[in-house]
């Protein structure tokens, strides 16, 4: 199989190097295709797209947004529905046709979001300029052609321009209001009720105190019926602000028809008054757009995803919640992990005497990255949750038992849990990063007469913060996207209420919260729909893998950092 | 530095002793202890979750344990044969008998004071019979009138009275029902309460055998309360008749089937599925033929199965399981299971309301508990005097046993059995469980139903989790170590750094972004296009082999990657080539289907269509292939005359390509022949998450870390080995085949093994992507659920404390356990490998 160097051929073996090199080929490739499958549906998610109006061949019509398209068989029954001369045209392309996925949207008329739409019932297809595409607060979109606006029964702008024209003030104006009553039933009405349970638990912890019927317990529940009185006058004044601005709401209404001239309504129950204007979070002329709109669309859509709460069981509106428990568990994470993971690698580095017993926990400590995350989860829910968490409620909340309070998932168990799985992560790297610094600096320092401490805090700790830092980051990185241990310590789908407000004690740690993890796994498989989902999946997932993205640069440019000042340091 | 004792001018200083400052000292000293405490902390807690683990765990296994007992005289011994029943109220504080003759005695549980005595069913008409509902208090009596009561017995507790009066029994009976004939005494008696009313199964004085229907409706107008009887006579044959009285009637919650028994062991089954016409389905003999006396008949909790205890100690459950030779009904009683012997003849039998322990009591006061579904003997206790055992109870909480025996004495026993189901032979062995036709390996957590028993065994999801890790080690292992060979050996040093970093940032991508592309996105299209995805696994790497044969005619730079030129073109290319290829796969696809599957790769699965012979091609086509291609490799190389035409490389690898196709088109046909047919096994049904997706796309999560571990190692290997091979005329392939690889073996097997340790432990892919079915199943194409999904997804919802909640923990104790071991094996390996290495 060997060619003399005057007839150029292939050497001996070489189609296994090729046979090797494909399977870094595939490697490669898969990890091109998936970051460009996230990136181009992720980012493509809310470019606003046009709405078709396909005529089927029975006369309806159908409007929406087409998904996708792929080729099918259709089925016997299908078939059999058809003329003679189509069925043949079948047998020409042997059972295959093209179909097409349409978000109908107005899931209230429907019952459902998507159709599938096969190509051969088609006879027509066109984009009305007319048809404007509506995102609601509840029931999902709403997509129709656009008849009215109304103020009070009558026409305010009549016809798609018109409305176009004067729907940006209203729909600010009664965005505003809804804002304002959202903030009224969540932050006045809500702190309300906390001051109630409060009072409540007074009383509650007073008669466990001193006992039923005690003076102590008497007073409070005195003190607790005047504060009741004062506070349900407020309640009432605020409940009387909030019917005021909901009236208000109640007069503005937007007339969109379906295909089939029926109109959206503004509850499924009932079919004859029109959609308010207040259930109205975005609407636009989907197939009369500039560039600009759509561009000025898309941006909004994206601060809006990056900025507001979640709707529609999550399908819809933003993931503030989610990413700020993701950040908040992190820091936690790493607050709790980094003295830690940097105090023991200190101790198995530069204190304890290096020996096989040494050398044993620095492979147990080794192997226990790689245990895997469930089992961290487990124990998570055990010790932390069921363990501390049921003590500190025995101790310090008698009072709301047997309810939990921190006996139960929330960030501070989560974030513990995580900080144990990834203590390894920065004790190995700690070490690495202390046996990276030259034994000749310590020499030098103690040589200077510097004590040992002097030595660690001075000369090795400086040289190794980089390192001990890329760890910390790696382990963020992790932790970051780390879901199966917060499945079952702390993480729900739709927290009521962050772990940080305006309530003291501002910081909530017994609070359940919402991670982008989990986020992704619950849109994609728990939701009412999950071809609805799938959008805001993919979205939530390119956020995601940025995020880690970024914390894994800086790992690595920190890396590249500490490998320059190395070849410097060496002496 | 802040040194205390500067180092110059030490010579004008000498005899002068400096002294470090004590706070220089006391720091040094409190960060010494600080480092050392914490340090040491931090790994004993790390390190202490394997020990909390365990201690979560060890419960399971540690059995049942009766203590405390105490015993009192309770009646006159003679009178002890009148007993019903007798048993105590769930806080075990007060206790009551029931005698035949109608009184009822309530008394104090833990020392026997009697409280109170009253004749609760009146005198006349005389009862002559007795039944009491397996929970909920409820009793019937059958009199010697014909007339059958039934009733509830309760406690009832009475607040603000002292402390010896609050406990009350009450007998509360309804009015008589007329179910046989006036004058007929009811002598045997069983019931059960329905939905609808009463189901009563009666033998009477005269012998008839009756199944009646009590339903009660309340007027609403007027209030009074109607009584509907529907009575349905069951035949006893002559020959049955002459063995003299049964002994034992007994009828289940469903009401389809009754069983009467006598003592001698013989039995008669009916079924009354069709209420119109019961049938007397079976005579089985609950003996099983050994010729002992029945001493005790009773359905366990559930009513599935049936308990019988007879006068050589031997009690049996008795599954009703469909047989090819079972009774009319398709079924016969089959003794599933044999408890642990009594030296004795065995009295009593008694069950749990709450799970399926149960106790028995033999005539030499031996008391047993049993668990029925694991067999096992959770504790044993013996009556002090020993005496008969005449009636016992397991403790409405499950916490205490109580018995009474025939010398008149009440024994009151503490009994901890928080997890009577779990044994290592339930968790991992095959356990036949009621109402199943033989033993099966199940998980099955929880259902809708009540008399519903958790199924827990680990081993269909020991089976998931090593299908998954099989699977995706497949995939993984050549993609990741033939790159890894390739990016040392061949791979321009220039781009290695950067591929190697992207690669490792691909390993911290979150699985849950996996889990998701691969059941959103992948498992559609893998369902749409299986055929396809087959074809590209074989196509790639053979036109990968193809392309290097004819790589002599291409461009030298393409090839030649590290001799100069653009070495990238030689990756590109290779993508190229695998695009094209898979391409190429997609085209070809509906014409092999056509071939080799009859057209619908599903219907074919499915065993719809076609024959099982394309199959054992396809299975043997691979092996066949790969031994021609090892065949051919170490084959003598051929004399260096320089005038071989280029192209024999590549046809002798087409021929080979074809042979082995025609091989495995025989091995086909003859395996066909013989009637072979992997479909049902290894292939069967399409399910859309199946471990076919999660092999890739775990195989996927596990390609980086295997490949960064398996490149060190290659990179490790010293080039002056390499230098020497390429010295000797060795190709470059020859030289990483024969040098490098096996100097680098042991690291790529720490590499394989730590890719194995984060397959078996991954979660979330397999939680989104692989269908959570507990199954143990072959099959390519059917789902799966591992140990660590199978955690997600139960523990959120499991108890704290109870079984499952332990179980769940122990199958992350094995999964730690399993994890830390082939990790420190990869460990160990690869330290060595790195000494020797060095040392090379």
């Amino acid at each position: 199989m060997r060619s003399s160097a005057r007839r150029p051929g292939a050497p001996a073996g070489e189609q296994w190097v090729w046979l090797t090199g494909t399977g870094l080929a595939l490697a490669t490739l898969m990890i091109l295709g998936l970051l460009i499958l996230v990136l181009a549906n992720g980012l493509s998610t809310f470019w606003p797209g046009p709405l078709v109006e396909l005529t089927l061949s029975d006369g309806s019509r159908v409007l929406g947004e087409v998904t996708r398209e792929e080729r099918y068989r259709p089925r016997g029954e299908e078939l059999d529905a058809l003329p003679v001369e189509r069925r043949r045209s079948f047998a020409a392309s042997d059972g295959w046709s093209n179909r097409r996925l349409i978000r109908t949207g107005n899931y209230d008329l429907y019952g459902d979001d998507f159709r599938w739409i096969p190509d051969f019932l088609v006879t027509a297809v066109d984009r009305p300029r007319d048809v404007w595409a509506i995102e609601r607060r509840e029931w999902g979109r709403a997509i129709g052609h656009a008849r009215a606006l109304v103020r009070d029964g009558l026409a305010v702008a009549e016809g798609s321009p018109a409305i176009a024209a004067s729907i940006g003030p209203l729909l600010a104006d009664t965005a505003s209001r809804w804002e304002r009553i959202r903030d009224l039933e969540k932050n006045d009405l809500g702190g309300i009720n906390t001051r109630l349970e409060r009072s409540r638990l007074t009383i509650r912890s007073a008669a466990l105190e001193h006992g039923d019927g005690s003076p102590q317990h008497l007073m409070a529940k005195g003190d607790a019926a005047a504060e009741e009185t004062a506070l349900t006058e407020k309640y009432r004044r605020i409940q009387e602000e909030i019917e005021r601005l909901r009236a208000d709401n109640r007069r503005l209404r937007l007339v969109i028809a379906d295909p089939a001239g029926r109109i959206i309504p503004e509850q499924p129950s009932a079919p004859d008054s029109p959609l308010l204007l207040s259930q109205v979070v975005r609407a636009y002329p989907a197939n009369d757009l500039s560039l600009l709109r759509k561009a000025a669309i898309y941006l909004d859509r994206w601060w809006e995803f990056l900025a507001s709460e979640p709707r529609e069981a999550n399908t819809e509106g933003g993931i503030l919640p989610a990413l700020f428990g993701t950040f908040m568990m992190t820091v936690m994470m790493s607050i709790a992990v980094a003295p830690f993971g940097v105090i023991a690698a200190l101790y198995l580095r530069e204190y304890a005497r290096q020996g096989i017993l040494v050398s044993t926990v620095r492979i147990a400590v080794n192997n226990l990255a790689g245990v895997p995350s469930i089992v961290y989860g487990a124990f998570g829910l055990g010790f932390f949750c069921y363990g501390l968490g049921g003590g500190i409620d025995r101790l310090l909340f008698p009072e709301k038992l047997p309810s939990p309070t921190f006996g139960t998932g929330g960030i501070l168990w989560a974030s513990l849990t995580l900080a144990l799985l990834t203590v390894p992560v920065v004790i190995v790297a700690t070490e690495e990063a202390l046996a990276a610094v030259p034994r000749s600096m310590r020499e030098g320092s103690f040589a200077c007469g510097a004590s040992r401490w002097q030595t660690v805090r001075r000369i090795v700790l400086p040289r190794a913060t980089p390192g001990i830092m890329t760890g910390l980051i790696l382990a963020m990185a992790r932790g970051a996207g780390e879901v199966a241990p917060l499945m079952i310590t702390g993480v729900v789908k739709l927290a009521p209420a962050l772990p940080f407000d305006g309530r003291f004690p501002f910081i909530h740690l017994e609070r359940s919260f919402m991670h982008l993890g989990f986020h992704i796994y619950d849109v994609g498989f728990q939701s009412r729909n999950s071809e609805a989902g799938k959008p805001m999946v993919f979205t939530t997932t390119l956020l995601l893998i940025a995020l880690i993205a970024m914390l894994n640069m800086t790992a690595v440019f920190l890396r590249a950092r500490l490998r320059r000042r190395f070849r410097t340091a060496q002496f | 530095m802040s040194t205390p004792s500067p180092a110059h001018p030490p010579p004008a200083l000498a005899g002068k002793t400096r002294r470090t400052s004590p706070r220089v000292l006391w720091a040094d000293r409190a960060a010494a202890v600080t480092i050392t405490l914490g340090g040491l902390s931090v790994i004993v807690a790390v390190l202490g979750m394997l020990v909390f683990l365990v201690v979560v765990v060890r419960p399971l296994f540690a059995g049942a344990v009766m203590t405390a007992a105490v015993s009192y005289p309770l009646l006159p011994a003679e009178r002890t044969a009148e007993i019903l029943f007798c048993e105590v109220e769930e806080y075990r504080t007060r206790g009551m008998c029931a005698l035949a003759t109608g009184e009822v005695i309530l008394f104090a549980a833990r020392n026997g004071r009697m409280l109170d005595r009253r004749q609760a069913v009146p005198v006349q008409p005389a009862p002559t019979s007795f039944a009491r509902a397996p929970a909920g208090g409820g009793v019937a009596f059958g009199f010697a009138d014909g007339t059958v009561r039934l009733g509830r017995f309760d406690f009832q507790t009475e607040p603000g009275a002292g402390d010896d009066e609050r406990t009350r029994s009450l007998l509360v009976l309804a009015e008589p029902v007329p179910v046989g004939a006036p004058g007929d005494a009811i002598t045997l008696l069983d019931y059960r309460a329905t939905q609808s009313g009463t189901r009563l199964a009666v033998m009477t004085a005269s012998g008839g055998l009756l199944v009646s229907e009590v339903a009660r409706r309340t007027n609403m107008l007027t209030g009074k309360e109607t009584t509907d009887l529907s009575s349905t006579p069951l035949v006893v044959p002559e020959e049955l008749r002459a063995l003299g009285r049964p002994a034992y009637l007994r009828t289940n919650a469903q009401g389809n089937q009754v069983i009467l028994a006598w003592k001698s062991g013989t039995a008669a089954r009916y079924d009354l599925t069709d209420r119109a016409n019961p049938l007397l389905v079976e005579r089985p003999d609950l003996t099983a033929g050994t010729g002992a006396a029945l001493g005790c008949l009773i359905f366990m909790q559930g009513d599935q199965s049936i308990l019988s205890g007879d006068s050589l100690g031997e009690t049996r459950a008795w599954f009703g399981v469909e047989r090819w030779d079972g009774g009319l009904d398709g079924r016969s009683l089959v003794a599933a299971r044999t408890l642990e012997r009594h030296d004795a003849s065995v009295e009593v039998i008694a069950v749990s309301s709450r799970d399926k322990s149960l106790i028995t009591g033999a005539a030499d006061g031996t008391v047993l508990l049993h668990h029925l579904t694991s067999g096992r003997t959770l504790a044993r206790a013996k009556v002090d005097p020993p005496s008969a055992i005449v009636t016992a109870q397991i403790a409405p909480k499950g916490d205490g046993v109580f018995v009474v025996s025939a010398d008149g004495m009440g024994t009151l026993w503490d009994l901890r059995n928080p997890h009577p189901e779990t044994t290592l032979s339930t968790l991992f062995g095959p356990v036949w469980y009621e109402g199943y036709q033989g033993p099966a390996f199940t998980w099955q957590s929880s259902s809708g139903t009540d008399d519903f028993e958790p199924k827990l065994s680990l081993t269909p999801l020991i089976f998931g989790t090593f299908k998954a890790t099989f699977y995706s080690m497949l995939f993984a292992v050549p993609i990741a170590v033939s790159a890894a060979l390739y990016t040392s050996e061949f791979l321009d040093r220039r781009y290695r750094a950067a591929l190697k970093s992207s690669v490792e940032m691909m390993a911290s991508l979150p699985s849950v972004v996996l889990g998701f592309i691969a059941a959103l996105v992948l498992a559609p299209l893998v369902e749409k296009w299986a055929v396809a995805v087959f074809v590209a696994f074989a196509i790639i790497p053979l036109g990968a082999i193809l392309l290097g044969h004819l790589s002599g005619w291409l461009p030298r730079r393409l090839w030649a990657a590290s001799g100069g030129g653009a070495p990238w073109l030689h990756l590109a290319a290779l993508i190229a080539l695998a695009i094209l290829s898979a391409a190429v796969a997609r085209a070809l696809a509906p014409l092999l289907e056509e071939i080799l599957f009859a057209g619908d790769f599903k219907a074919w699965l499915d065993g719809r269509t076609g024959s099982g012979a394309s199959a054992i091609g396809l299975l043997s086509w691979p092996l066949i292939l790969v031994s021609l291609m090892a065949l051919d490799a170490r084959r003598p190389a051929p004399p260096r005359d320089g005038s071989r035409p280029r192209l024999q490389g590549a046809a002798r690898f087409l021929l080979i390509v074809g042979a082995s196709i025609a091989a495995a088109g025989l091995i086909a046909a003859a395996g066909s022949w013989v009637g072979l047919d992997p479909r049902g096994a290894l292939f069967g049904t399409y399910v859309q998450r199946n471990a076919l997706v999660v092999g890739f796309v775990m195989g996927f999560a596990i390609i980086p870390i295997i490949y960064t571990v398996a490149e060190d190692a290659l990179a490790a290997v010293p080039d002056s080995l390499r230098s020497a091979s390429l010295g000797c005329g060795a190709s470059r392939w020859q030289t990483a085949l024969r040098i490098v690889l096996p100097v680098a073996v042991p690291g790529i097997f720490s590499a394989l093994m730590i890719g194995l340790g984060r397959a078996a432990g991954e979660t979330m892919i397999v939680l989104m992507a692989a269908g959570n079915t507990p199954v143990l199943d072959m099959n390519l194409f059917n789902g799966l659920r591992t140990l660590s999904a199978n955690i997600a997804v139960e523990l959120p919802e499991a108890v704290k404390d109870g079984t499952l909640y332990r179980v769940l923990f122990l199958a992350a104790l094995m999964l730690f356990l399993i994890t830390f071991v082939v990790n420190t094996i990869a460990e160990i390996v690869r330290q060595r490998f790195r000494r020797r290495s060095l040392s090379l």
